[in-house]
């Protein structure tokens, strides 16, 4: 298996120098089992870690960014001390004894043409000091000298620069340029490009690359630890190189005793700080709390966070963007500076003399807590401080203040939605319908809805729990005061039926589509709705169901008295017609 | 009519039901601050309802006269309703609320009367709602007067508990809604807090004040919760209303109209 692979990775740098001799010593170390040399096995190993898909590589395709060909003088011809470690140097060479001499001289005059790098550190930003060398005639010098004087020697180890690695957040990297400069780096950043523009450019204009590090939280903190920093741009560089190990939280949003309080079986078994652990896996876990103050998200979850390094924190990072310098601050951050700021006043000496005070008349009130208590404190943080917000987002959106009817539907080409949209869209015109599409990713033209009366809600619900999700939909036909609320294959819509359904019946007339088995050939036994229609229909004014068979089928199973019967609607002609006239069940409230 | 030189500033209302041995920890802690309060020359009437009690609740505030209180008993069984009959009974020229089970910080009466006295029509409410006993919470109110604070997310979320101190025409201008489980609508301070925005109320916090509310399942809240309870329509759900509301508000967001895509 090693073998396989070192040859596959020594087979990529053969491929970038394009040397031949280079890959004929690659084979025969390889043949001559030096791949048992532990050294060489570590070089791979950690090859393999930042290039997870080396070995699936094509041959042709660039392993490592070296060598340095083309680049400025400085790096052609002496790569600094704090960028060159002669041991790892020599690992990577089939006959190590040759250069062990003189391993920089070696590298200068081979190494680099064949495509070693010279150092691990250099694995890291080699790709960044390429960058860099299209703006300046030192790149090398303009990276590494961001390092505190006294952390120079780590430039050339992965600690500073896996730690960066980890530590990148594309979105809120992107969320920092405009339009029109994203269009001119080639769009939005994967977690590689950002890492390489940020230590190339955008360290140097002072851009945030971590959302987990809040620039001025930090100096705060090192203020308080008694620490100072001599390049405040390069405050970033100097957490990962210094703060990291005096274990100093660089931002407001993670509250350590907190957290440690809660998860401590978590903590115990990554055997790490508690504030790595939640940037490595935490902030993409919607169950976990960061700090009293709340979640900082809106509590849904996200499978692609992790891969993405898109913590779920970042929705609410981003809320407002415009009103804040995001290489500084965001929404989320003021929101938990405010917060904390406002329960750091109950530890006050007078708050602390009435809490006292009470406890004389009510012990319990000092009992301890589990853990931190969990603090609301809106405006600025509480649970439902994500729903609140998007619903007037939604409602700014919609910009309608009235409507009808309106038509949940799924999104996307959901069978049986299109055809049941046409006939209410001919009777009731687009100008009065609102068709909102709750489940899935979709368009108008795929719902069979004009562009005009279509709304996709799913931007205003990703992300949120689904006691929210409900809330925000009710929201919205509340506030459209609709007359007619009608689910059409709708998940969300079935889910507001059968928990908001008696509410809602008192102010609308509700409706539904209910769809046959025979529509869905993988459906046998009831049809598809059968378990919502069940929940739903004490409220529902009318169903319209696919065929008169699926009617006398539900009035069987259900013995459906007469009246009840009638509002059993099969779809066709006059359908919506009949099913519109029908008497309301119920209107009060 | 009592005439207003007559009226005391504040009637202080203690409301009990089943808490027995506990009302004895309320009813205490309203008597601390009552004290206080006569300390800063505020005349305070003490009103305590018992609504539906059980035997040994009443018992326990058999003697509650002697301490200057009055007693009443009703047999509504609806928070909203005896809070309504409480504010038909009161004197003072503003009411606050105490439930059976809760504790006031005894600087409470002093510190939010002189908020209320100073604003006409601002309604009191304590810095935190420090949650105790079974579940254990902070809640820290918003101040209605802070710029962040958007009173049309008040129809999403409410923001205020019903413990505070108002000026007694607020309460009876704006009684409390009895709650109606059946039909799936209750939170009847919610559906308080909107109505009295809606008549230019200002919901202020008070510095440096606290209630202590005891958590106990089978809690009202918890059972409307459950319930899958609603507040009653109120023109704040409407968009329609609120469009036009912001409009008159000074100062007010940007309307719903304005970006919209489908507008």
């Amino acid at each position: 298996m090693m073998r396989a692979r070192l040859r596959t990775v020594f087979g990529g740098v053969k491929g970038v120098a394009g040397n031949a001799q280079l890959s004929e010593r690659v084979d025969r170390a390889i043949g001559a089992r030096r791949w048992k040399d532990p050294s060489v096995r570590q070089v791979v190993r950690r090859f393999l870690r930042i290039h997870p898909g080396a070995n699936r590589r094509a041959p042709t395709e660039p392993l490592l960014p070296f060598p340095f060909a083309g680049l400025p003088a400085e790096v052609n011809e002496s790569v600094p001390d704090p960028l060159f470690d002669a041991s790892f140097y020599l690992a990577q060479l089939p006959d190590p004894a040759k250069a062990a001499q003189a391993p920089r001289k070696h590298f200068a005059e081979h190494g680099r043409a064949a495509g070693h790098a010279p150092s691990l550190g250099a694995v890291y930003i080699g790709e960044a000091i390429r960058e860099r060398a299209r703006v300046s005639e030192t790149p090398m010098r303009d990276i590494i000298g961001l390092l505190p004087p006294e952390k120079e020697h780590l430039a050339k180890t992965d600690v500073v620069w896996k730690r960066l690695r980890f530590c990148a957040h594309p979105r809120l990297y992107s969320a920092q340029f405009s339009a029109h400069e994203l269009e001119q780096v080639a769009g939005e950043f994967d977690v590689d490009r950002a890492v390489s523009h940020y230590l190339a450019h955008g360290i140097h204009e002072g851009r945030r690359l971590c959302a987990l590090f809040n620039p001025d939280w930090y100096l705060e903190q090192l203020d308080r630890a008694g620490l100072k920093i001599a390049e405040e741009k390069a405050s970033f560089l100097h957490w990962l190189a210094v703060g990291w190990n005096e274990r100093i939280v660089p931002t407001p949003l993670f509250h350590q005793g907190f957290y440690e309080e809660r998860y401590p079986w978590t903590i115990a078994k990554s055997q790490t700080w508690s504030f790595v652990h939640y940037l490595k896996k935490g902030c993409y876990h919607a169950d976990r709390l960061a700090s009293p103050n709340g979640r900082h998200h809106p509590g849904g979850s996200d499978p692609q966070a992790s891969e993405l390094q898109a913590p779920l924190l970042l929705r609410e990072m981003l809320y407002r963007a415009d009103e804040y310098d995001l290489s500084r601050t965001s929404w989320a951050e003021e929101g938990a500076r405010a917060a904390r700021a406002k329960y750091d006043v109950l530890g006050s000496a007078r708050m602390t003399e009435l809490v006292a005070k009470a406890a004389e008349i009510e012990p319990l009130v000092l009992q301890p807590h589990r853990d931190y208590p969990v603090v609301g404190a809106p405006p600025y943080r509480g649970r439902r401080l994500f729903l609140d917000r998007q619903a007037e987002e939604l409602r700014r959106t919609v910009g309608r203040v009235h409507v009808e009817t309106v038509v949940l539907v799924p999104g996307g080409t959901a069978a049986g939605v299109a055809a049941t949209l046409e006939p209410l869209l001919a009777h009731t015109g687009s100008d009065s319908l609102l068709v909102v599409a709750t489940d899935t990713d979709g368009t108008a033209d795929e719902s069979g809805a004009p562009e005009k009366a279509y709304l996709d809600l799913l931007p205003f619900l990703n992300g949120m729990e689904e006691d929210f999700r409900l809330d925000l939909l009710l929201d919205l036909v509340r506030g459209l005061s609709a007359e007619r609320i009608i689910v059409v294959g709708s998940e969300l819509g079935w889910g507001l039926l059968a928990t908001y359904g008696r509410q809602l019946s008192a102010r609308a007339s509700l409706g539904a589509y209910v769809p046959s088995a025979e529509a869905d050939p993988g459906q046998t036994g009831p049809g598809p709705a059968s378990r919502e229609f069940q929940q739903c229909f004490a409220y529902l004014d009318w169903a319209l169901v696919a065929n008169e068979t699926l009617a006398n089928e539900l009035t069987d199973r259900y013995v459906l008295p007469t009246a009840l019967a009638e509002r059993l609607v099969p779809l066709g002609e006059q359908a919506v017609e009949r099913a519109f006239d029908l008497p309301r069940r119920r209107q009060h409230g | 009519m009592v005439e207003a030189a007559r009226r005391p500033d504040i009637t202080a209302v203690l409301i009990a039901h089943v808490e027995q041995t506990m009302i004895g920890v309320s009813f205490r802690s309203m008597l601390a601050a009552v004290r206080v309060a006569a300390e800063a020359a505020l005349d305070i009437e003490m009103l305590v309802v018992l609504d539906k009690p059980d035997e040994t609740t009443r018992e326990m505030l058999a003697e509650v006269d002697t301490q200057g209180a009055r007693v009443l008993e009703v047999a509504y069984g609806d928070q909203a309703l005896v809070r309504n009959h409480a504010v038909g009974e009161s004197r003072g020229r503003f009411v606050a609320f105490l439930d059976g089970d809760d504790l006031w910080t005894e600087n409470w009466l002093v510190a939010a009367h002189a908020l209320c006295a100073a604003e006409p029509r601002t309604i009191a409410h304590p810095y935190a709602d420090w949650v105790f006993d079974e579940r254990r919470s902070l809640s820290l109110p918003p101040d209605q007067t802070d710029p962040q604070f958007d009173p049309a997310t008040l129809r999403v979320t409410n923001a205020w508990d019903s413990l505070c101190l108002a000026p007694r025409e607020a309460f009876l201008d704006h009684p409390f809604q009895a709650r109606a489980l059946e039909q799936g609508y209750a939170f009847e301070d919610w559906l308080w807090n909107l109505d009295t925005v809606r008549a230019g109320y200002v919901h202020r916090v008070v510095p440096d004040t606290i209630h202590f509310k005891r958590s106990r399942s089978g809690s009202q809240y918890r059972l409307a919760s459950a319930n899958q309870s609603l507040t009653r329509p109120t023109p704040f759900q409407d968009y329609a209303w609120l469009q036009e509301w912001e409009g008159t508000r000074e100062g007010a967001p940007r309307t719903a109209a304005e970006s919209s895509p489908l507008g």
